[in-house]
């Protein structure tokens, strides 16, 4: 990787050589497909399932519960279309409650599901991107079946009250699905704790390789297959298993729990280091909550400075950050998650996210925090505020006069 | 100094390189060049929608016009050695 800083981890992190080194011989001499009964057959059915062990140990959870998928995105839409379509099965429509901040894959399953005729509620969290549980109970009604809420939000960090929306939900006799992509081996996730009932995570966060990941599915939770084929994972998902993809994953769930408490901890350091920009920077904010969040995702408000030039300008030192989520990159649209909170387009254009791993050093966000201390100061030269736009009277970010 | 305009033959990129036209007069040294905004040297410039801006390495603009008044300022204050990207 050379110099570059990689400071945009939640999009993707860079696979770990141990991970790289566990897949090379399902790429070569290990290729025989998982369902076969011979010994070569059986011999990668072995590492398929010590890698769903890994990754239930990582979750706290059964072996059983865990469905391999080709993603955190297909793990969302196995949860979300899966339970409607299982419920459509059986003559039945009904109601969802989700966030207005979910990732897309929710967002646009829930979408379509309304033109089938489900109804769906979204819920809007406060200034700080938390969802107040109680909104979740008050929006329950009798034809609820599912509440799907994230639990690490992939722009800001912030961390859901998961544990205290299973509760009500479960009063009410309403599933839950979390996907919990950005937060699982970044804070604990014990699917029993909390209280979920299905739970979808990504290999590629946690510097596994991409296109795998899972899908935890609690005992009992009847979900229609969208991928209909063979019998595999568990007649859950058909087709052969992706199986490179599955050990790496499995690799990396292993390195996650066994590391946690010193990736943790490193991830919190560096917040600490990038936070000085709250200080030391003039008119730079936090979005989001200060202590509820995963520590590797921060995301700030630098009032007056066009985010995307921020973006742009690191990117030609070798800087890597990013604005708004990775999948909404592209587009010159502000951050739906933001705007969700209340914040204005203003807030938006100017906000970036800065996301550590584990392989950062500390004085590599030093360099980061002394660039952008100059980009902001000199990006402010660039545009007036009328130029850019102003705060909403209702935007919840404090607001500062006379920046530029 | 080397004006870049990223553009997709928009009213907005037809703004941008006016504006630079329009500056030009003041600073003869400024030469104006118009590549597509989906051209690899776009993607590297971090110019994700057009109209973009870069001058002397430096990206000014995304998506909008930066006004003749600021690619002036710019040119003033920060051209050359006094560039940000050290």
């Amino acid at each position: 990787m050379g110099s570059r800083i990689y400071l945009d981890n939640a999009a993707t992190s860079p696979v770990d050589p141990r991970v790289r080194d566990a897949i090379l011989p399902f790429l070569s001499d290990e290729f025989a497909n998982p369902s076969s009964i011979h010994a070569a057959g059986r011999s990668v059915r072995r590492a398929v399932n010590v890698a769903r062990s890994a990754v239930a140990e990582l979750l706290l959870a059964h072996p059983d519960s865990v469905v391999f998928t080709s993603g955190g995105t297909e793990a969302d839409v196995m949860a979300t279309m899966g339970l409607a379509l299982a419920r459509e099965d059986s003559g039945r429509k009904g109601h969802i409650i989700t966030s207005a901040f979910e990732h897309p894959a929710v967002l646009k399953c829930c979408g379509y599901l309304e033109t089938r005729g489900f109804e769906v509620t979204y819920l809007r969290p406060g200034p700080d991107i938390i969802l107040d549980p109680e909104a979740v109970r008050d929006a329950i009604r009798d034809d609820t079946f599912l509440v799907s809420v994230m639990m690490a939000n992939n722009e800001t960090g912030t961390l859901q009250p998961i544990k205290e929306i299973c509760d009500i939900a479960h009063e009410r006799g309403v599933l839950v699905h979390t996907d919990a992509v950005q937060a699982v081996g970044k804070t604990t996730v014990h699917v029993e704790e909390l209280g979920v009932d299905l739970l979808a995570c990504s290999s590629h966060k946690i510097h596994g390789p991409k296109g795998v990941g899972a899908l935890y599915i609690r005992e009992g939770v009847e979900l229609t297959p969208l991928a209909q084929g063979g019998g595999q994972e568990g007649r859950r998902r058909g087709g052969t298993e992706n199986v490179p993809g599955i050990v790496g994953f499995g690799t990396a769930a292993r390195l996650a729990r066994e590391e946690f408490d010193d990736r943790y901890a490193h991830a919190v350091a560096l917040r600490k280091e990038l936070l000085r920009l709250t200080t030391e920077t003039k008119s730079v904010r936090l979005n989001g909550h200060p202590e509820k969040t995963v520590p590797h995702i921060l995301n700030l408000c630098l009032v007056y400075v066009d985010a995307l030039l921020l973006v742009s300008n690191l990117s030609r030192r070798d800087i890597c950050i990013s604005v708004g989520s990775a999948c909404a990159s592209g587009k010159l649209e502000p951050s739906y998650v933001l705007k969700a909170a209340g914040m204005s387009d203003f807030a938006s254009f100017t906000s970036a996210r800065f996301s550590t791993g584990k392989d950062n050093t500390l004085e590599e966000v030093q360099r980061v925090v002394a660039d952008v201390g100059e980009l902001a100061e000199f990006l402010r030269q660039i545009r007036t505020p009328e130029e850019i736009g102003q705060c909403d009277e209702n935007c919840p970010c404090l607001w500062e006069e006379g920046v530029a | 100094m080397k004006a870049i305009v990223f553009s997709d033959g928009g009213d907005l990129s037809r703004e941008q390189v006016e504006a630079l036209e329009k500056v030009g007069k003041r600073f003869p040294d400024l030469t104006v060049e118009v590549l597509p905004a989906d051209s690899e040297e776009a993607l590297d410039a971090g110019i994700v929608v057009p109209p973009g801006l870069v001058i002397d390495g430096i990206t000014l603009s995304v998506g909008r016009v930066l006004s003749p008044g600021r690619v002036r300022r710019f040119l003033l204050q920060h051209a050359g050695s006094h560039g940000p990207e050290s």
